[in-house]
């Protein structure tokens, strides 16, 4: 039943790509697609932290460099092809993450929100300036095009970016389904009282921001290979942010079906703006400048919510039901004890 | 002409009621106390008056002027003014400037810088001092001076003596009778019944958001309070 | 000699920087609101000093100052009012947040469809080439008179907030907003001359900078993250922490250039991250928020 929501979820991604694509030819198109793949896996992570850790990550775009940087320095310096290169990429980041996460967490909300923006920078300057790792032009993958299959390699992208999507959608939700995700909720709601019930709120969070970090570090990593090139401004780019953030926000921060509604909504908009008004890049991000203060002020939860209450959607509702004997039954005084979150 | 007449007043809390159709009045130049158990709805009828408190039905009228749909900022220029639960002081500014604060909306009267340290001389020697260092009663004492500062037609105060030793609730109340003499009038509301009806002329009670019983604060019996205080 | 050089040149860079801080430390310390456009606003002000220099070629831009300044209270203040006060009572922290970067969004690919990527500054004139020596030191004049005007600005600024009857309130309003209120304080209104002062102040900060240095469109975030950076050292709350912190990394700043010229802000995020793994409470020792 689940599985089947997220099918009809990517059908309904592809078959919007389709509509909106209409100039693309066969191969644009699998790119295209390939693309909103990619930003799906990583808008649902921003809302992974931001909608159920109560992570405000604005410096998130760090992993996706650091994943693209990690790719192309390992398919470079091992002259293998740069598939193979893709799970050090998640690795790396998560690493990466983990260890950010030992200094990074004695900020709260949204100090910790800008002093992860810091940092993304501060690693962006260093590669800059640090011609081991490409300098200011970054990597390309000329030296290893050989290696690569081309009659197949926007297919074999597109393949990834669609397990990538799927994997952090269905993930996500295995996520919040297990007890960490049930410890999570119940930090996002109010953390002093998880805490006092024995929730390690911090081991939690460090758990999402290591998984949010090897996510976006694996999306990035298959973005720039299929750009054959990364460097610091672009791996590193803010606006890989802006991105996630107007897809989680507008889509449903903390559901997760939203991410997938934002997405379509996200390259539907930048389709109209650039093909077909014919406006440059900037008007566009103008645009989505707006559309997020929108909807802080109108509609925070986002476009989701509404939906699924008024059609009565159960989707990928992370909600706990009651046992069948009991439904139809005024809720018990529920008493959680420590029991129920200390983990193996 | 009553001073304060609240009429029907229902106030809620998102979906929860928390007082139900409550009516008060208070005369000008009186004393009122409004007493009842934790969680009756006490704070609440003070906040909503105030103007604090959005979420409500029903009447409020004030010296003549229908105050219920105002902000707490324009009542408190109106002439009333509330010794929040708690005390409430500006921990960022000196004894001296959250007195001097109290009279930010202008209102002349009798009350003035050296007429609250007349009625509080402790406070005069701590002037420069910062409210987390003072004692509990001598916060209170900050907190209703700050208040009279405003030179209020209507007092509030809400359980001035919660957390006090009765030697310095009594310094306190022995403040009265001098708040009364400029002809303010005083909203008292506290816990502990015997206290607010010996200071006071007229008593409410409230259990659960409704008045169970109001009359002259002199003639009422024990019993018709312990059941009007507990439910019976 | 050159340590010493680099000591009074990097305190004058950190008086610049203390003044993009404490425009942020003012809106943080009594609303809450961390105003992530306050970068955008450090260019805009910029923008319009050199549009203003260009309409008035003979007029030292110095004298720009005060009336850019005075131009962006009134932003300030329009913006607050407008836009920022619906978000600053919201009990969640994501709101304020997103609606600020959304802003500086906007703000910034505005400026840019304008304006272009061209880099552009402030030419001081002969004041920026002029120099007094002391001992055996040559120090620029500009510099001098931009810490001057910084340490002027923050005396000023802690003046009002701690002596006058309009700091008090101020001071009321960030400590309990409701409580504020019920002295007849319109909380409002105060946050709007919070926000027209914040802005007041990124503007001559902005303009200076455009003075020492080239900017673009783009330069907001840079700005935006150093000001954070003078903010979180500086400890939360206190203004002279700020100004400390700034000086901290100007001189950071100016140290990293003279061994790595390519690093950009490197070595100031370096120092950001260091004090906040060792020093979490910042310079002044005021406990986080």
């Amino acid at each position: 039943m689940k599985g089947g929501v997220i099918l009809v979820g990517f059908i309904v991604i592809a078959a919007a790509a389709g509509l909106i694509a209409p100039r693309y030819e066969a191969e644009g198109a699998l790119r295209f697609v390939s693309e909103m793949f990619l930003y799906l896996a990583m808008a649902q992570m921003w809302n992974l932290l931001a909608g159920y850790a109560g992570l405000l990550c604005m410096g998130q775009q760090m992993f996706v460099g650091l994943g693209a940087y990690a790719l192309f320095y390992t398919a470079l310096q091992l002259h293998v092809s740069p598939y193979w290169a893709m799970p050090v990429a998640a690795i790396f980041s998560g690493v990466c993450a983990a260890l950010a996460a030992l200094f990074m967490f004695r900020l709260r909300l949204v100090y910790f929100a800008i002093g992860t923006w810091v940092l993304s920078e501060l690693i962006a300057t260093f590669l800059s300036r640090t011609p081991a790792f490409g300098g200011a032009s970054g990597y390309q993958l000329s030296e290893v095009l050989p290696l690569i299959d081309f009659d197949w390699f926007d297919a074999t992208i597109f393949w990834i970016s669609g397990g990538i999507a799927l994997a952090a959608v269905w993930g996500s939700y295995a996520l919040m389904r297990s007890h960490i995700g049930l410890g999570l909720m119940s930090i996002r709601d109010n953390d002093l009282a998880a805490s006092s019930l024995g929730v390690d709120v911090w081991r939690n969070r460090l758990i999402v921001f290591v998984l949010a970090g090897a996510g976006c570090g694996l999306a990035g990593a298959v973005y720039f290979t299929a750009q054959l090139a990364v460097g610091p401004s672009q791996g590193f780019d803010s606006n890989w942010v802006v991105a996630m953030m107007f897809i989680t926000i507008v889509g449903g921060i903390g559901t997760l079906e939203g991410p997938i509604i934002g997405t379509v909504i996200y390259f539907a908009l930048r389709e109209i703006f650039t093909n077909v008004l014919d406006l440059s890049g900037s008007w566009y991000l103008v645009a989505v400048g707006a559309a997020a203060m929108a909807a802080m002020l109108y509609a925070p939860t986002g476009l989701w919510p509404p939906i699924r209450d008024r059609f009565g959607i159960a989707g990928l509702s992370v909600r706990r039901r009651p046992p069948a004997a009991l439904r139809g039954q005024a809720p018990p005084e529920t008493v959680v004890t420590a029991a129920d979150f200390k983990s193996s | 002409m009553k001073l304060l007449e609240v009429r029907g007043l229902s106030v809620f809390y998102g979906d929860l009621q928390a007082l139900f159709d409550v009516s008060v009045e208070v005369e000008a130049a009186g004393t009122v106390a409004l007493i009842g158990a934790n969680g009756a709805g006490k704070t609440t009828f003070l906040k909503s008056v105030a103007g604090l408190l959005a979420s409500k039905r029903g009447e409020i009228v004030f010296a003549g002027h229908a105050i219920g749909g105002l902000p707490a900022e324009q009542i408190a220029g109106l002439g009333l003014a509330l010794v929040p639960e708690g005390r409430l002081l500006f921990q960022n500014l000196t004894i001296e400037e959250n007195l001097i604060i109290g009279g930010y909306s202008g209102r002349k009267g009798y009350w003035t810088l050296a007429r609250i340290y007349e009625l509080f001389p402790v406070l005069a020697e701590r002037k420069q001092a910062m409210p987390a260092i003072l004692s509990g009663g001598q916060q209170q004492m900050v907190a209703i001076g700050r208040a009279l500062m405003a030179n209020p037609k209507l007092l509030l105060a809400d359980e001035i003596s919660q957390g006090l030793a009765p030697v310095v609730i009594d310094q306190i109340y022995r403040s009265f009778p001098t708040i009364r003499a400029e002809g303010t009038s005083i909203i008292l509301v506290e816990q502990e019944v015997k206290r607010a009806a010996a200071a006071s002329d007229h008593t409410y009670c409230l259990l659960k958001g409704r008045v169970t019983l109001e009359g002259a604060s002199r003639g009422l019996s024990f019993d018709a309070l312990s059941r009007a205080y507990f439910g019976s | 000699m050159v340590w010493l050089d680099l000591l009074i040149n990097g305190i004058c860079l950190g008086g610049l920087y203390g003044m993009l801080g404490v425009g942020l430390a003012l809106v943080t310390g009594v609303m809450r609101l961390v105003n992530i456009s306050h970068g955008e606003f450090i260019v805009m002000a910029a923008m319009l000093g050199v549009g203003a220099s260009d309409l008035l070629p003979g007029l030292n831009p110095l004298w720009l100052l005060l009336p850019v300044a005075a131009v962006f209270f009134f932003v300030g203040y329009g913006v607050q009012s407008v836009l920022f006060n619906k978000v600053v009572t919201a009990p969640d922290f994501l709101a304020p947040v997103l609606l600020t970067f959304g802003f500086s969004i906007v703000l910034r690919n505005l400026m840019f469809e304008s304006f272009g990527a061209d880099v552009r500054s402030l030419t001081a004139g002969g004041l920026a080439r002029m120099s007094i020596e002391v001992g055996s030191l040559s120090i620029g004049v500009l510099p001098l008179v931009t810490l001057g005007l910084a340490i002027l600005f923050f005396v000023v600024l802690q003046l009002v907030i701690s002596r006058t009857s309009f700091g008090r309130a101020i001071r009321a309003t960030a400590d309990n907003r409701e409580v504020a209120r019920l002295m007849g304080i319109k909380p409002a209104r105060i946050y709007n001359i919070v926000m027209g002062m914040s802005l007041a102040l990124a503007a001559v900060a902005g303009m200076l900078l455009a003075m020492r240095a080239t900017f673009t469109p783009f330069s907001g975030i840079s700005n935006l993250l150093v000001a954070f950076e003078v903010v979180v050292i500086g400890g939360f709350g206190s203004f002279w922490g700020a100004m400390f912190a700034g000086f901290l990394l100007g001189v950071a700043q100016l140290v990293g250039l003279k061994f790595d010229p390519n690093a950009g802000l490197m070595y100031v995020h370096a120092v950001f991250f260091a004090v906040v793994l060792f020093r979490p409470q910042g310079l002044m020792g005021v406990k986080l928020p």
